[in-house]
């Protein structure tokens, strides 16, 4: 008998793989081809841009949101047959450092871009920096947030978002202002994200009188329990939470379990994400407040530039623009920009890059010589009836 | 003779595979030397565009070649020593890559030492390390030793990411890079202009030169292990390997050698961190996960514990074959899979087998030395498993 199933499940499983491998390169195939008939009959010059961050990896959620605002910008750009043409060339690092540096020399020596979106994480852009700033290809990340990335001295790294060191303060500036919390627990997941940006949070918050109780959570464990049993004798009138989504749904869910009923939750951008609401149920998740650099465009806002950008973006991908969809979005729109007044060189791109103010979706952008932006809105969102909706401004949003 | 065409495959490879070994054996030692200088040639042509543009279409050949290529290339030579070799279930080898990562990065950082000596101290504090973890733990056996080994790579990365004063979760930055030479001239011809490599630059652009580094560590290290596996401590570890008892009693002092082992397989661990780490200028703990002490082990495994050209073969697929397919998106790892399946299937002993190892296989002493003491290997009958 046995042999017999073995081989049936050889060739199964050989056929399976086959089916699937014709399948993807089917996939890949269809995917190339417009591109390359666009290039070689409509215009005579293409550039290349590329897009890199974990497109597939764990943490994809946050990073394919930008990639479709970018791309929407290219596509709308070649709409307009310009003298010269883009092409998105995608890099998928999964978040990985290391795989990170070698698909940057992809791009520099094969595909010869002249400009980067991304990467993504602040992990792989500490390793790829070095590199594109000693190719000199300019590049902008749209959700890179970690406060020592500007301080490197590169001339060809921007973000057009504000980092850790103003959220924090932006957040803790809220829980301290209109929220007039006195006595307030700050927990971090202890990750290169979480533990800096908690950090930020307890600085600003001891500044303002207010009592900061500490403690730190390992995400990997699903079990909280010593944290809230903590949080729960220390009664705090605000919880801070640094880390994912995950993790915060979670913590949330047995806080509220434990009987932590009436400390507002807060947490920053890691954890504005439905995950959030599905994490922690939907009855604990409700007004929970999560401040965030970025600006999400909500079905009710009335701005035309931001109605016109969410509604092409729904049009596209039949999904409401999400986490740093309006950043990638202006990230690409600079480098759409640059080509227009007709820089198509990476040098000039970046020269154009220094001195563009322009108003985006999501801010005002201008770039500061250390390559960060010049706008410094933190946004605060609120879950009400089970949906995340847009607060305001950290320094003008109000509790409801 | 009822035979299914899987064995029958399995066999007659097998056949040629022992022909071709055979062949080998009976080799002068001039004629191999040939070879030898022909395989560090090729290597050392390697990173060239030519081959690239179908090794790695949607990556830059040059770059991973030294990172995963290269790197998982030289962690297999060295974790072989202890799995292959001595026969010890090392599931925690990350841990000695990531202390001489973070030896380079702290003492390159901080104290701003020569990367030659940031080298040879790396390469201590992983052999003392290594010995740290064995002196407590080697007394276990099987898969209780993978379990605690298991452990402390996960102690170091956790205690990484929680010690603030190294960093914490954030890593280190600006590691620096080895010293360059920026001139080098031959009989007054300038070599850069003849072969528009710089061997000696270290930069970020051009990973070229971290590769030929890479090359004369794993030349050096092979050279080393080979010469370790022929001689009275090679012999040691293979009885350890066999039966640990029978070896104990035999006379041989199993509990050192197997210290021993575990230091060479870390120090070589740890060379290759301290390599990695100047070339990639920053890392943080979350560089050193699990999963790549279980790529590297399965690198071995499949590649055919116990046999070097076999083991660099294996981690050579292993780490190559995500690559090349990255066009395919998301079905990469489950073609990647199915290779590997396939390749347990065909190959179960691993790609080259050694053969010592896999004549154990086939006695039913299982794979991994006195961890499988009870399970059969893929060529054994039942009843000879229960006569044991």
């Amino acid at each position: 008998m046995r042999p017999k199933t073995a081989r049936l499940g050889g060739v199964l499983a050989a056929g399976v793989a086959l089916t699937l491998g014709l399948a993807a390169c089917g996939d890949g195939g269809t995917d190339a081809k417009p591109a390359d008939g666009g290039s070689s009959a409509a215009a005579p010059s293409t550039v290349k841009i590329g897009f890199m961050g974990d497109l597939t990896g764990p943490n994809a959620g946050i990073v394919i949101p930008p990639r479709n605002g970018a791309k929407l910008v290219f596509d709308e750009y070649n709409k307009t047959n310009p003298a010269v043409k883009v092409e998105l060339v995608e890099y998928d690092s999964q978040g990985d450092p290391s795989k990170a540096v070698a698909l940057a020399q992809q791009a520099i020596k094969t595909d010869k871009v002249v400009g980067l979106l991304g990467p993504a994480f602040s992990g792989e852009s500490a390793q790829v920096g070095p590199v594109l700033e000693e190719a000199q290809i300019p590049s902008i990340s749209a959700s890179a947030t970690n406060t020592k990335l500007a301080e490197n001295g590169w001339k060809f790294w921007h973000r057009v978002l504000p980092n850790d060191s103003v959220q924090g303060p932006g957040i803790a500036d809220f829980i301290a202002g209109p929220v007039a919390a006195k006595n307030v627990f700050v927990i971090d997941d202890k990750s290169e994200y979480g533990k800096p940006l908690a950090d930020a949070v307890r600085g600003q918050l001891a500044t303002k009188g207010a009592k900061v109780t500490n403690d730190s959570l390992d995400p990997a464990e699903s079990d909280y329990s010593s944290v809230v049993n903590k949080v729960a004798a220390s009664k705090p009138d605000a919880i801070f939470f640094g880390g994912y989504y995950a993790a915060a749904g979670n913590l949330l869910k047995q806080l509220r379990d434990k009987g932590v009923k009436d400390a507002k939750f807060f947490s920053g951008d890691g954890s504005l994400d439905k995950g959030l609401i599905d994490g922690a149920g939907a009855a604990n998740a409700e007004g929970a407040l999560v401040g965030c650099p970025c600006y999400i465009a909500t079905p009710d806002v009335t701005d035309a530039k931001v109605k016109g950008f969410a509604d092409a973006y729904k049009a596209a991908y039949s999904a409401d623009p999400a986490i740093y969809a309006a950043e990638g979005y202006d990230a690409a729109t600079v480098f759409a920009e640059a080509l227009k007044a007709g820089n198509t060189t990476p040098d000039k791109i970046n020269a154009f890059i220094g001195t563009v103010d322009l108003a985006g979706v999501s801010k005002q952008v201008k770039f500061a010589p250390n390559g960060e932006v010049e706008a410094k809105d933190i946004y605060i969102y609120q879950v009400k009836n089970g949906a995340i909706a847009l607060l305001g401004k950290a320094t003008e949003a109000k509790l409801g | 003779m009822k035979q299914n065409l899987q064995a029958r495959f399995r066999e007659q490879f097998g056949r040629y595979g022992d022909v071709m070994h055979d062949r080998w054996l009976n080799t002068p030692g001039w004629q191999r030397w040939i070879l030898y200088v022909v395989l560090i040639v090729g290597a050392l042509l390697l990173p060239s565009e030519s081959i690239g543009s179908f090794m790695s279409p949607y990556t830059d050949w040059a770059s991973i070649l030294f990172f995963p290529i290269g790197t998982y290339v030289v962690l297999a030579i060295g974790l072989n020593v202890v799995v292959g070799q001595a026969g010890l279930l090392d599931l925690g080898f990350v841990a000695f890559y990531a202390v001489g990562g973070y030896a380079m990065a702290l003492i390159g950082t901080e104290l701003g030492w020569n990367f030659w000596l940031i080298l040879l101290a790396g390469i201590g504090i992983c052999a003392l390390s290594g010995i740290t973890l064995g002196g407590p733990t080697l007394r276990l056996r099987g898969d209780y030793l993978a379990i605690v080994t298991l452990g402390f790579g996960e102690i170091i990365r956790i205690t990484a990411r929680n010690t603030d004063s190294i960093g914490g979760p954030n890593g280190i930055r600006g590691i620096p890079h080895p010293p360059s030479i920026d001139e080098l001239n031959v009989f007054g011809v300038d070599l850069y202009d003849l072969l528009g490599v710089k061997f000696f630059k270290y930069g970020v652009l051009d990973p070229r030169p971290y590769y030929y580094l890479l090359v004369a560590l794993a030349v050096i290290v092979i050279i080393l292990v080979k010469r370790w596996e022929k001689s009275r401590v090679g012999r040691a570890w293979a009885a350890i390997r066999e039966d640990e008892d029978a070896a104990e009693v035999m006379g041989v002092p199993t509990f050192r050698f197997k210290m021993l082992a575990f230091a060479i397989g870390a120090s070589i661990g740890g060379a290759m961190g301290v390599l990695w780490a100047s070339k990639v200028i920053s890392l943080n703990p979350n560089d050193f996960q699990f999963l790549l002490s279980a790529t590297i082990l399965a690198a071995v495994v499949m590649g055919g514990a116990g046999n070097l050209p076999g083991v660099m073969l294996g981690a050579f697929v292993v780490a190559w074959l995500p690559e090349r397919f990255r066009g395919l998106q998301e079905y990469r790892m489950l073609i990647f899979g199915a290779v590997l399946v396939a390749l347990m299937i065909f190959r179960p002993e691993g790609l080259l087998p050694s053969r010592q190892r896999k004549a154990e296989l086939k006695e039913g002493a299982g794979g991994m030395g006195t961890l499988g003491a009870e399970v059969p290997g893929p060529e054994s009958h039942g009843e000879e498993v229960a006569s044991k």
